[in-house]
């Protein structure tokens, strides 16, 4: 990911090493972080907040480039989780449909909003489907590039339930997007609104 | 992006990767790496350069004397001169005092330490006399406060160097000094009967069969370098003061 030197360089609050890990691995907490969020404002403040703390207690972490990225996901997914709790305490809507999801691709202007295939607008929506713990499982596994050791020392939990979880999720995840293939061929493309209103809390919001 | 077990599917890692990709713009990456910069400026800035103890009460008196010594450094002299003329009750007596705290803490040896007790001493006696001779000030108590710390510092001073000059000097001094100020103090005061001052020498109690005159004995400081404390009665001659006539 990075050398061992920048690591050092961390461990040693060196803020030159500290924007290194920046450039190597900010798209990918960025991309965990607005999963998470799902706003692009609050997840580019939780990336700003995470980095800042890597400098800040750098040197507190044991190990080298591999533990630095553990340390910082695992400190992106405690930003996330106590953004959210904000959020729950303040009693705001907590949106997890993927539409806000798209709405931040619209954001981004008519060059990202032509990568936002109906490919991924799908993936995005069988994702929702999933349990909470598959669903970040399988981010961290498949947009963050952890591995099962690492997702168990972020998510603090083992490696077979780690695997167990990313095993289920991965099965599920293929049989979701399978049925909407089937939706899409049968139905000519109006699938995904069957997809979304199946989500509980779709169910919670309309009702 | 590595992938180091079997447990990476592929073609299920490109489609979710694509699906939650995301990057940060330009914008947003100059904005992080200004913050990142500045926080590390302030981090090295609010560093401590050494860690700042609380100042517990032994360590106060050094504190003092620290204070001290930074006015001698960085005011000059002219404090300090004004300070030496300060009485009990003036704005600078504090100063004075701090001054010699500071001169007995950095006396290292018994001798130099008793050296300084001496001139404390006779400061203090000086003190008094002064003190006595401003007609109308409210000063017997103060006077009586200055008598007894003369006679603490004597002392100390004797019990660490008895034979010492300085010592059977300021002895002498305080002495005459005391006596002299409870002359004064029974002229200002001649219808009151001020508490007599402490005497820096011992007596001796009467002994049965002797005349009166000769039931006082005043022996020389090298013979009693601790003095007793102050005998304060009534019958004793000057309120309480007897000269030590065989200090040289």
């Amino acid at each position: 990911v990075f050398s061992e030197e920048v690591a050092e360089g961390v461990k040693a609050g060196d803020p030159d090493a500290v924007a290194q890990v920046y450039i190597v691995l900010a798209d990918r907490l960025l991309s965990y972080l607005m999963a998470r969020v799902h706003d692009r404002a609050t997840a580019e403040d939780l990336l700003e907040a995470t980095f800042l703390e890597l400098l800040q207690k750098g040197r507190t972490i044991r190990g080298g480039a591999a533990s630095i990225k553990v340390w910082l996901f695992r400190s992106a997914h405690y930003n996330a989780l106590d953004h959210l709790r904000r959020l729950t305490r303040r009693a705001e809507d907590l949106t997890d449909d993927p539409v806000r999801l798209e709405a931040a691709d619209m954001a981004r202007g008519p060059e990202d909003l032509a990568v936002a295939s109906d490919t991924t607008a799908k993936v995005r929506r069988a994702l929702e489907q999933l349990s909470s713990d598959q669903r970040q499982v399988l981010m961290l596994r498949y947009s963050a590039g952890l591995s099962a050791p690492e997702i168990a020392r972020v998510l603090g939990k083992n490696d077979g339930a780690i695997r167990s979880l990313q095993h289920r999720g991965e099965r599920s995840l293929a049989r979701i997007l399978k049925e909407e293939e089937r939706g899409d061929d049968g139905e000519g493309g109006s699938m995904p609104v069957r997809s979304v209103r199946a989500t509980p809390r779709f169910r919670a919001r309309s009702s | 992006m590595t992938h180091d077990d079997d447990s990476f599917d592929s073609s299920l890692g490109f489609l979710l990767s694509r699906a939650l990709q995301q990057r940060v713009d330009p914008e947003t990456r100059r904005r992080h790496l200004d913050a990142l910069t500045t926080q590390a400026v302030r981090l090295r800035d609010d560093a401590p350069v050494a860690e700042v103890i609380p100042l517990r009460p032994r360590y106060q008196r050094f504190g003092m004397v620290a204070a001290g010594l930074a006015l001698i450094l960085f005011s000059g002299t002219a404090v300090l001169d004004a300070s030496q003329e300060a009485l009990p009750g003036d704005l600078l007596y504090t100063v004075k005092r701090g001054t010699e705290t500071a001169r007995l803490l950095l006396a290292v040896s018994p001798e130099a330490q008793a050296e300084v007790r001496a001139e404390i001493a006779a400061t203090r006696s000086e003190e008094m006399q002064q003190l006595a001779a401003q007609v109308g000030r409210p000063a017997v108590a103060r006077i009586q406060a200055l008598a007894e710390e003369a006679h603490d510092q004597l002392a100390a001073a004797a019990a660490v160097d008895p034979d010492g000059d300085a010592v059977a000097e300021a002895e002498q001094r305080v002495q005459e000094d005391t006596e002299g100020t409870d002359q004064i103090i029974g002229g200002v005061l001649p219808s009151e009967s001020p508490a007599p001052l402490p005497s820096p020498v011992p007596t001796t109690p009467p002994v049965p069969g002797l005349p009166p005159e000769t039931t006082t004995t005043v022996p020389a400081p090298s013979e009693e370098p601790t003095p007793a404390p102050p005998v304060t009665g009534p019958g004793s001659s000057g309120g309480g003061i007897a000269p030590n006539e065989q200090t040289p």
